[in-house]
């Protein structure tokens, strides 16, 4: 909606209120989608697993795994890994579509603007390339976010500045940012190559 | 290796050193741990007890020197070969260590799950078999944050014991126990080993009274070495000082109270005594 509100008055200046669809859609599927999803299910669920796994960590749940002759990685990491790349495509699909649906009620129910026009731009602006590109980086950042969060609570025993129950909470807060920058990097990355 | 079933299994040390990064915590040890027997390792608070245990279960590798499990020299065998001999033992961590997001009938059932193709009803029975052994058949669909210390010390046990391993380890069985839930946990070893006459128990403990209670044999580190490693007969008939002064904790009372500290200057006892009648609104 702020997209909505924020794009009308930028294209408003040069008489091109019309192509706010266009704006809206595309910004969204290319960029803003993949990337606020990533970045939301990081504080969600990425903090959750670093501190999940950092827990069983540090209260020797992981040993006692090993011990059982049990592989964490397969037991523990592989199924968060699974699950994340099911879960953000689906997640980012949502986030555009009421992100869409956002600017249609900013644009035509608040700035006046016509209900066709701003679906027809939607429709004819976004091509398949663009959604591809939306999955594509949907996917990478759910590897990302998955393998950094999982590994960090993973290794939490070996972090050098702090142990215990100290060590999860500085494991979780790096996760989190580790995965959002790395979110940001992999997107210009990502979209490098794909433009 | 093969599918042998050995009788009971002996545990050696050869020039063991053990630590950790460059901090050695056990320097170049050389003893026996004999099979089919309760072994207690006794020791001062970083000693190196959990760390020879965690070493014993092959979740850290030595600095040198080889740890030897009946025949087989642990650290010099391939990677598959070592995950078949660590099958064979079973470990108590000290909390229990049971998975949160599992219930305890599902714990005790995950290496069975895991590592067998057994019929899920016949694993629900082998499950609630172990756990009746250890007085939880009735807390099955307990989650381990519903349960105290001691239960899930004893779940724990109940997981460690549902692969009939030949070698169990136990990380301070009793420690944070009240004394009836102490003596639960040592008649449940002993009752274990009455079951299991082969098997060989590995108790890491400093709770003396559990230590007359259950040891067939013991082990004592002190100062990075072995400073005892012999029977329990043995360790009561002793006339060294430092063991009897370890297992005295009457002498150890009396010289601490004997020990004379210092005390605080009787200004700085006046001053904090009124900033303490001030805060508690004391006249």
């Amino acid at each position: 909606m702020v997209l909505g509100l924020q794009g009308y008055n930028a294209l408003s200046t040069v008489g091109s209120e019309g192509m706010l669809g266009t704006l809206i859609a595309l910004g969204l599927v290319r960029e803003l989608g993949p990337v606020l999803t990533a970045i939301m299910i990081t504080g969600r669920a990425g903090s959750a697993m670093t501190a999940e796994i950092g827990v069983m960590r540090i209260s020797e749940q992981l040993d006692a795994l090993e011990v059982m002759d049990i592989n964490p990685y397969a037991f523990l990491i592989a199924p968060r890994m699974l699950a994340s790349l099911i879960v953000f495509p689906l997640l980012t699909s949502v986030f555009n579509v009421v992100g869409i649906l956002g600017g249609y009620f900013t644009g035509v129910y608040l700035l006046g603007l016509n209900g066709g026009i701003y679906l027809h731009r939607v429709q004819s602006a976004v091509e398949f390339d663009d959604l591809f590109l939306c999955f594509i980086k949907s996917l990478l950042f759910a590897l990302i976010v998955s393998s950094v969060c999982c590994f960090k609570g993973f290794f939490t025993h070996m972090r050098t500045d702090s142990a215990g129950p100290e060590a999860v909470s500085k494991a979780t807060t790096s996760a989190v940012v580790l995965s959002c920058i790395l979110i940001l990097v992999f997107d210009y990355v990502a979209t490098t190559f794909f433009i | 290796m093969t599918a042998e079933q050995k009788k009971s299994w002996e545990i050696r040390l050869e020039d063991l050193t053990l630590g950790y990064e460059d901090k050695v915590v056990l320097n170049k040890i050389n003893a026996s741990i004999p099979g089919g027997k309760i072994s207690v390792i006794l020791g001062s608070s970083g000693g190196g007890k959990s760390t020879l245990l965690r070493h014993l279960v092959g979740l850290r590798r030595p600095m040198s020197g080889k740890i030897i499990l009946d025949k087989y020299d642990m650290f010099a065998m391939p990677d598959k070969e070592f995950r078949a001999l660590r099958r064979r033992m079973g470990m108590l961590f000290q909390d229990g260590a049971l998975l949160g997001s599992m219930n305890l009938a599902d714990n005790v059932a995950l290496p069975l799950r895991e590592h067998t193709s057994l019929p899920e009803e016949v694993i629900r029975e082998v499950v609630l078999y172990n756990l009746d052994l250890v007085g939880l058949a009735q807390a099955a669909d307990y989650y381990p944050n519903e349960l105290s210390g001691g239960m899930r010390k004893r779940a724990g046990l109940a997981r460690a014991m549902v692969a009939a391993p030949p070698i169990l380890l136990c990380d301070e069985p009793t420690s944070g126990l009240d004394p009836i839930n102490s003596g639960q946990m040592d008649a449940l070893l002993l009752n274990l080993k009455e079951q299991n006459p082969d098997m060989t128990i590995v108790v890491v403990s400093h709770d003396i009274e559990s230590l007359f209670t259950i040891a067939d044999h013991v082990m004592i580190l002190h100062g990075g070495g072995i400073a005892f490693n012999g029977t329990l007969e043995e360790l009561k008939n002793t006339q060294d000082q430092f063991l009897k002064r370890f297992l005295d904790r009457e002498t150890i009372y009396e010289e601490s109270r004997k020990e004379e500290h210092r005390s605080l200057r009787p200004e700085t006892q006046e001053e904090v005594r009124n900033a303490l009648d001030k805060w508690l609104g004391r006249n």
